[in-house]
C-alpha cells in the first residue's frame, strides 16, 4: 500500500505536466545551447572565404571530432540549411581517405589528435576547447553570460590561406593577431 | 500482489504519456534560428545544460579519457580506477577488489556507487561491483567524484562515485593483446546510426588466462591434527586467474535509450586467506536499463528505470579441512542467484527557472532483494552438521545459513536548486530516503563556487552520504556462519571540500581540503560508536600540449598509516602519487603510468610503473606494447575488508603484453 501511496502522486503530477512542460516555453522563444552555437558556426560561415584550391562554391563540408553541444545539435538536424547557393553537409569522423573534403573541422573539447598535418583551407573551429589543442584553433565558441560568443586566432587562419570578413572579425569576442595588423582585430 | 500490478500499471501510464506527448508537440523546427543575422545569434540567451567545466562544478571530479588510459599502459578498468588520485584498488582475499577513497574503511564497495552510464550496477548481496565487467573497447572515459554524490545519486555513494561513460557513435574498434602470464583479451566495440534518429552499438570482451600465483601471507591455517589446534598463520601461494565474458548492446532512439549488459566470470583464488583451500568463484551478472529524456525550452525531464542481478557463488577445495575433516564445500545462493537483484525506477526534472537559476527535482523507487546464501559440503551439506559453528543454524538439508532471503524497498525524492549571481555560483539541495530496513535520513548538500574569472575557481562544498546496510552487513551471523546480536543502521558520512581550481588553455590543476566525519560507520556487520575522521589534501594536475599530455595527482590523509583514533586508518596509506604522461611524434606513441603509495599496515611502499610503445598506421591499425611493473616491485595489499594480518600479493615482477587496436574511424 505504502509503494502505491507513494507513487500515485508522482504518476497524477506527470500525466498532467507532460503535455505542458513543451509548450510552456513557447511563448518566450529560447533555445538549447547546442542548437545556438551550430546557427553560429552557420553564421560564420557566411563570412568565410576559402582559397580557390578548396573549392568552396557548390558544397560546403563540415566534419567534426569528439563531442559538443554544437555538434551533437549539428548531428541532430535532418539537413543543413544552404548557405546561398552553397549546400552545406555535415561528416562527422571523416576517415582518413575523405578527410580532404572537409571545408571546416569542427573539434569537441574531448577529441585527441594530431593536427599538425591539417592540409591548407581547413577552417578549424572549437567548440569549448578550453585545454585540447592549444594555440591550434583558429574560432573558438564559448559560452558567455548565457550567451554563445566566439574568439577568432588570425595567425592561424592566414596560415591556411583562409579569409575571413572584417565584419566578422568585429562581432568577435576576441580577435587576435600578433604577426599582422588586421582590421577589426582589436589586439 | 494486487498492488504491483497496480503500481506497474501507474508506471506504464506515465511512460506511455510522457514518451508519447513529447513527439507530437517536438514537430517545431529550429530552422528559423538559422536565418537570423549573427549579430543577433550572438545576442540570444540560451538554456539547458552545457558542458560544465571542471572549474564551475560544484564537486571534486576526476575524467579521464579511455584511450588516454591505455596510452600510459593501462588496460584493465579497475586499473583505470586506480589512476584516479586518491582512490586505492585493493586485491584482497576472496578475490575482491575493494576501492577505498580518500582512506575511508571499506568491507566491500559498498562505500564506492558504481554506474554504467549513470545507471547503478551492485550487488545487493554485499555491495560489490563488477569493475571487469565491461567490454574495455566500449568505454569513452571515467568520471569519479571523491566525496559523497548521494543527493543526485542515492544510496552507496558515501565515499565516491566512480562513472563509467560509454561510448556512443558509429565506429568500429577492436583490440586484441596478450600477455606473459598467458591471458589473452580481445574486445570489439561496432556502433552505427542515423544522424538524427536511431542508433544502436554492440560490444563485448573475451578473456582466458592461465593465471599465475600469487602470495598469501598471515592467512587462515588448516586445523593441525599434531597439536589439535589451528596454527596461527598460513603463508603460500594460491594460483590467481580470471576469464570472462561480457557484453553490452544498446538501442537508442533520439533521446529514448535501451542498454543491457551481461557478464560471467570464473576466477580463482583463495577464500578466507586460506592457502590450503583453492577456491574457483563464478559470477554472473546482468543490468538492464531503460532511459528516456525529453529536452524542452527550459530544461530536461528524464525518465529511467533499471534492473540488475549479480551475484557470485564459491566453490572451496579442502574446505573441510579447516575444520579438521576431509572434503570441498561451496557458498552458494539459492535458487542459482536468481533473485539477487536491484530494481529501480524514477524521473528527474532539470528545470531553468531563470536564465542564471535552474532547479532540479526527482524521485526514485529502489527494491532490492536476496535469496538464501549458504555454506554446504560437496555432497549438500550432510558433513557441515559436525563441523558446525556454534550457534550456527542447521539447514534440512545439511549446510547452514549465511544469509537469510530478504527484500528492502528504498524510496527516496530529492530537490536542488543552482544558481548564478554574477561570480558567485550556489548549489543547494537534499535527498529525503525512507528506507524499509533502515529508516528515515535527510541527506543535505551545498556548494559555493566563486569564479575569480573565467579560469579560475575556488569552491566550498558540504554534502552528506547516506549508506542503508547491506544484506551481507545486516545478516545474522558473520562469514563462517556463528550468529551475531546485529542492530545495524544506517550510516552517514559528511565531507567539506574548499577547492582551488583553475584552468586555462593547456594547464587544469586543482589543489583540495578536505575533511571528513563518518557517524555510525558500518564496519563487519557494526555501527561504529565513534566519529571517523579523515583530514588530507588533494592535486590533481593535467597539462596538454597538441604532442604531448601529462596527467597525475597526489593526495595526502593526515590519519592514514596509524595516525588515526581508529584501527581502520591504520590500513591506508598517508599519501598516493599517480602520475602519467603521453608524447606523441608521428606514428609514434609514447606513455608511461606510475602508481604509487605509501606504507600501510604490513605492507611497504610501493611503486607501480607501466611504459607502453604504441605506433599507429594510417589505416587505422596501431601496434602496442606495454612493459608492467617495470621497477620489478612487491606491490602488496593488506586485509582492509577484515582488518586482520593477512597480505596479499598482488603484483611482484615484471611483465609484458603487446597487442594491436584497430578503429575504422580516428
Amino acid at each position: 500500500m505504502s509503494k502505491l501511496r507513494f507513487f500515485r502522486p508522482f504518476a497524477m503530477w506527470l500525466f498532467c505536466m507532460a503535455p505542458v512542460l513543451p509548450v510552456g516555453g513557447q511563448a518566450e522563444e529560447r533555445y538549447s545551447d547546442g542548437m545556438v552555437r551550430a546557427a553560429v558556426i552557420l553564421g560564420i560561415l557566411r563570412f568565410t572565404d576559402w582559397p580557390e584550391s578548396r573549392d568552396a562554391t557548390a558544397t560546403l563540408q563540415i566534419c567534426s571530432l569528439g563531442r559538443s553541444p554544437a555538434i551533437e545539435a549539428i548531428g541532430n538536424l535532418e539537413s543543413l540549411p544552404s548557405i546561398g547557393e552553397t549546400s552545406v553537409v555535415h561528416q562527422d569522423k571523416p576517415t582518413a581517405n575523405n578527410f580532404g573534403d572537409c571545408h571546416v573541422l569542427l573539434i569537441g573539447s574531448d577529441a585527441f589528435t594530431d593536427v599538425s598535418a591539417w592540409p591548407l583551407g581547413l577552417l578549424l573551429i572549437c567548440d569549448e576547447c578550453d585545454v585540447a589543442l592549444a594555440e591550434q584553433w583558429m574560432i573558438n565558441l564559448m559560452r558567455i553570460d548565457n550567451r554563445i560568443q566566439f574568439e577568432v586566432n588570425m595567425d592561424r587562419v592566414l596560415e591556411k590561406k583562409i579569409s575571413l570578413g572584417a565584419s566578422l572579425l568585429e562581432l568577435a569576442a576576441r580577435c587576435s593577431a600578433k604577426q599582422n595588423q588586421i582590421r577589426g582585430c582589436d589586439d | 500482489m494486487v498492488l504491483r500490478v497496480h503500481l506497474r500499471w501507474n508506471v506504464a501510464v506515465v511512460w506511455v504519456c510522457l514518451v508519447a506527448c513529447p513527439l507530437i508537440v517536438n514537430a517545431q523546427t529550429d530552422h528559423k534560428l538559422f536565418n537570423l543575422p549573427l549579430k543577433q545569434l550572438l545576442n540570444i540567451s540560451v538554456v539547458s545544460k552545457q558542458s560544465e567545466s571542471i572549474a564551475q562544478s560544484p564537486g571534486v571530479v576526476s575524467t579521464y579519457e579511455a584511450r588516454q588510459l591505455e596510452l600510459m599502459g593501462l588496460n584493465t578498468l579497475a586499473e583505470f580506477v586506480h589512476f584516479v588520485p586518491g582512490v586505492e584498488v585493493n586485491e584482497q582475499s576472496g578475490r575482491l577488489s575493494i576501492v577505498q577513497m580518500r582512506g575511508l574503511p571499506a568491507t566491500s564497495n559498498q562505500k564506492v556507487l558504481f554506474m554504467v552510464d549513470g545507471v547503478p550496477y551492485w550487488m545487493p548481496e554485499n555491495g560489490e561491483f563488477p569493475l571487469y565487467g565491461l567490454p574495455i573497447q566500449a568505454i569513452e572515459k571515467i568520471e569519479v567524484i571523491r566525496g559523497p554524490g548521494s543527493v543526485v545519486y542515492g544510496t552507496n555513494a558515501s565515499a565516491g562515485v566512480i562513472n563509467v561513460i560509454l561510448r556512443r557513435e558509429s565506429n568500429l574498434a577492436w583490440r586484441i593483446y596478450g600477455d606473459n602470464n598467458e591471458r589473452r583479451n580481445t574486445s570489439v566495440f561496432a556502433g552505427a546510426g542515423s544522424k538524427n534518429d536511431w542508433w544502436a552499438d554492440v560490444a563485448g570482451e573475451i578473456q582466458h588466462d592461465k593465471g599465475y600465483d600469487y602470495q598469501v601471507e598471515n592467512g587462515f591455517a588448516p586445523f593441525d591434527f599434531g597439536c589439535f589446534c589451528f596454527p596461527e598463520t598460513a603463508f603460500g601461494t594460491v594460483m590467481r586467474q580470471r576469464e570472462h565474458t561480457s557484453f553490452l548492446t544498446r538501442l537508442g532512439y533520439k533521446t529514448l535509450s535501451l542498454s543491457a549488459q551481461t557478464l560471467m566470470a570464473t576466477e580463482t583464488g583463495d577464500n578466507s586467506a586460506s592457502v590450503s583451500t583453492p577456491t574457483e568463484f563464478q559470477s554472473e551478472g546482468t543490468l538492464l536499463a531503460l532511459n528516456y529524456r525529453h529536452d524542452f525550452d527550459q530544461g530536461e525531464l528524464t525518465l529511467f528505470s533499471d534492473w540488475n542481478r549479480y551475484y557470485r557463488d564459491v566453490e572451496i577445495e579442502n574446505l573441510l579441512a579447516l575444520f579438521g575433516l576431509p572434503g570441498d564445500g561451496g557458498i552458494y545462493f539459492d535458487n542459482q542467484g536468481a533473485d539477487n537483484t536491484r530494481f529501480r525506477n524514477g524521473l528527474s526534472l532539470d528545470w531553468n527557472v531563470a536564465s542564471s537559476t535552474s532547479v532540479l527535482f526527482g524521485a526514485e523507487y529502489e527494491e532490492r532483494s536476496t535469496e538464501n546464501k549458504a555454506f554446504y559440503d560437496e555432497v549438500g551439506g550432510a558433513n557441515l552438521g559436525v563441523a558446525l559453528p556454534p550457534g550456527a543454524t542447521l539447514r534440512p538439508d545439511g549446510s547452514f545459513l549465511l544469509v537469510e532471503e530478504d527484500r528492502i524497498y528504498e524510496k527516496s525524492a530529492f530537490a536542488q536548486l543552482d544558481t548564478q549571481v554574477d561570480a558567485w555560483r550556489l548549489v543547494f539541495g537534499a535527498r529525503y530516503v525512507n528506507n524499509s530496513d533502515a529508516g528515515d535520513a535527510l541527506s543535505p548538500r551545498g556548494s559555493i563556487v566563486y569564479s575569480f574569472n573565467d579560469t579560475e575557481s575556488l569552491k566550498l562544498l558540504y554534502s552528506e552520504g547516506f549508506n542503508s546496510p547491506t544484506f551481507r552487513q545486516s545478516a545474522a551471523t558473520n562469514n563462517q556462519g556463528v550468529p551475531l546480536n546485529r542492530d545495524i543502521k544506517a550510516e552517514t558520512i559528511r565531507t567539506w571540500d574548499l577547492a582551488y581550481t583553475r584552468t586555462d588553455d593547456n594547464l587544469h590543476y586543482v589543489v583540495n581540503l578536505f575533511h571528513i566525519e563518518a557517524l555510525d560507520l558500518i564496519r563487519r556487520g557494526e555501527n561504529s560508536s565513534a566519529v571517523i575522521e579523515r583530514n588530507g589534501l588533494e592535486f590533481e594536475l593535467r597539462k596538454q600540449t597538441p604532442v604531448s599530455q601529462l596527467l597525475g595527482g597526489v593526495s595526502y590523509i593526515h590519519e592514514a598509516n596509524g595516525h588515526g583514533d581508529d584501527v581502520d586508518s591504520d590500513y591506508a596509506s598517508r599519501w598516493l602519487l599517480k602520475l602519467g604522461g603521453i608524447y606523441h611524434h608521428e606514428a609514434h606513441r609514447w606513455g608511461a603510468s606510475l602508481r604509487s603509495a605509501g606504507p600501510r599496515e604490513g605492507v611497504d611502499a610501493y611503486h607501480l610503473l607501466n611504459l607502453n610503445y604504441g605506433y599507429a598506421f594510417n589505416s587505422g591499425l596501431k601496434l602496442f606494447g606495454t612493459v608492467t611493473n617495470v621497477l620489478s616491485d612487491n606491490v602488496r595489499h593488506p586485509d582492509v575488508a577484515n582488518n586482520d594480518a593477512v597480505v596479499i600479493g598482488a603484483q611482484d615482477d615484471i611483465g609484458f603484453l603487446v597487442g594491436f587496436r584497430y578503429q575504422l574511424r580516428p
